[in-house]
C-alpha cells in the first residue's frame, strides 16, 4: 500500500523519539505498509480478543496511526501490556507512533488492538479486515488472519 | 555374629563412593537446571480452595504426585491471558501423554465479571482440560498474599470496562507441594515442557 508523504512537525519528532525505545530495527521500504495481521480466534460472538498488526513506515516522516474500525466487532481501540516488575498493566492509548523509516510490531505483552463486542464468532482460518486513520489523513486497510 | 574384618569398612567406602560417582556420572545426582527462574529452596506451596463451575472444590493440597501451573489473570483480559493459555495448549502438547499427570488451573482475580461457570467456558476454549478457578475478593486477596503478588482494579474509559492490573508469571508447584519454579510471560513453551519433565521425574 502506498500513501504520500506526511509533514513532519517539531512535536512529532519529539514524540517519536520518546517513543524510539518501541522501535524495530531500519528498514529499507519507502512505503508506509502494514503486514503481518493476525486475529486470535474467539468462538463467542459478543466477546472480547486481540489482533496484532506489523507496522513499517519506510517514509521520512513520523506516521501516527489511530481512529481503529471493522465490521467484525463492535469496537477496536488500541491497547499496550507492559510488565512491570511482575505485574502485568493495560493502558488504552490514542494512537500509536512509527518513526521514520522504522517499524512497530504489535505482539503478546506489547501493543495490541482490542477487539471488543466481536459480531460473530471469529474461527481460525478466516479473516478480518481492520480500518485505521494515518496521520496524513489517509484511510488504511489490512485482513488480518484469524489463528488459535 | 559378623566378625570385625580390618579394612573392610573402608573397602566397602570405596566402592559406595565409585557407585555415588558413576551415579553423578549418569546424571542421577546432578542438580536440577531449569529454564524457569527456580525458588532455592524450594517453599511448600500456599494453601488454595477455590471454587470450580461444576460446584466443586479445586484445592492444591489434593493435587499431590501432580505437577500444578497456576496463573492468575481475569476473562476480559483479551492480550497476555490468552496468550498464557495458547502457551500452555503447546505445552500441553508437547508433553503428550505426561500431561495427565500436569494440572494447568487459570485463577481469576476479576470474581465481579467472572463467576466459575463463565471462566471454566473461557479457558475451555483453550483446552476443555484446563481448570478454570476462583473465590470471593477476600479469598482471592489471601491466596495472593501468600504468593506474594497483587492484582488491582484499574477503571479505564475503554468500551471494554475496567482492566485488572494482574501477576505475569505462572507459578509452578511440583508433586510433592513445592513450589519451584516463576515463569515469565512468553517463556518458550519448549523450555517449559523440558523443566516439567524434570520436574515429573523427580527433580
Amino acid at each position: 500500500m502506498r500513501v504520500p508523504l506526511v509533514r513532519t512537525f517539531a512535536l512529532m519528532s519529539m514524540l517519536a523519539a520518546l517513543a524510539a525505545c518501541h522501535r524495530d530495527a531500519p528498514l529499507s521500504a519507502t512505503t508506509f505498509e502494514l503486514h503481518d495481521a493476525w486475529v486470535r480466534a474467539t468462538p463467542d460472538s459478543g466477546s472480547t480478543t486481540a489482533a496484532y498488526i506489523r507496522f513499517v513506515n519506510g517514509t521520512a516522516d513520523t506516521v501516527w496511526v489511530s481512529r481503529f474500525s471493522s465490521d467484525d466487532a463492535a469496537t477496536v481501540e488500541l491497547h499496550q501490556s507492559s510488565d512491570v516488575a511482575g505485574e502485568m498493566h493495560m493502558a488504552m492509548l490514542d494512537s500509536l507512533a512509527v518513526a521514520p523509516n522504522h517499524s512497530v510490531t504489535m505482539r503478546p505483552g506489547g501493543y495490541h488492538l482490542m477487539l471488543i463486542g466481536a459480531t460473530h464468532a471469529l474461527v481460525p482460518g478466516s479473516m478480518v479486515r481492520i480500518v485505521m486513520h494515518l496521520s496524513n489523513g489517509a484511510v488504511v486497510s489490512t485482513s488480518a488472519r484469524v489463528k488459535s | 555374629m559378623q566378625r570385625f574384618v580390618p579394612g573392610s569398612l573402608s573397602r566397602n567406602a570405596a566402592a559406595l563412593l565409585a557407585a555415588s560417582c558413576f551415579v553423578v556420572l549418569a546424571g542421577g545426582c546432578r542438580p536440577a537446571s531449569f529454564h524457569g527462574t527456580a525458588y532455592e529452596p524450594p517453599e511448600v506451596a500456599p494453601s488454595v480452595v477455590l471454587q470450580r463451575a461444576n460446584g466443586g472444590k479445586f484445592s492444591l493440597a489434593d493435587q499431590h504426585g501432580s505437577v500444578v501451573l497456576l496463573y492468575f489473570g481475569y476473562t476480559h483480559c483479551p492480550d497476555v491471558c490468552p496468550t498464557t493459555l495458547s502457551d500452555w495448549k503447546r505445552v500441553k502438547e508437547g508433553l503428550g501423554r505426561d500431561a495427565s499427570r500436569v494440572r494447568f488451573v487459570f485463577i481469576s482475580v476479576d470474581p465481579d465479571r467472572d463467576d466459575p461457570v463463565t471462566l471454566q467456558h473461557f479457558v475451555s476454549r483453550f483446552d476443555p482440560d484446563f481448570i478454570g478457578a476462583t473465590a470471593d475478593s477476600a479469598t482471592l486477596a489471601g491466596i495472593e498474599r501468600s504468593f506474594h503478588v497483587n492484582s488491582s482494579r484499574e477503571e479505564s474509559t475503554s468500551a471494554g470496562g475496567y482492566s485488572v492490573t494482574h501477576p505475569s508469571q505462572t507459578f509452578v508447584v511440583d508433586k510433592s507441594g513445592n513450589l519451584r519454579l516463576l515463569y515469565s510471560f512468553g517463556m518458550q513453551t519448549s523450555d517449559m515442557v523440558s523443566d516439567i519433565r524434570q520436574l515429573l521425574r523427580g527433580a
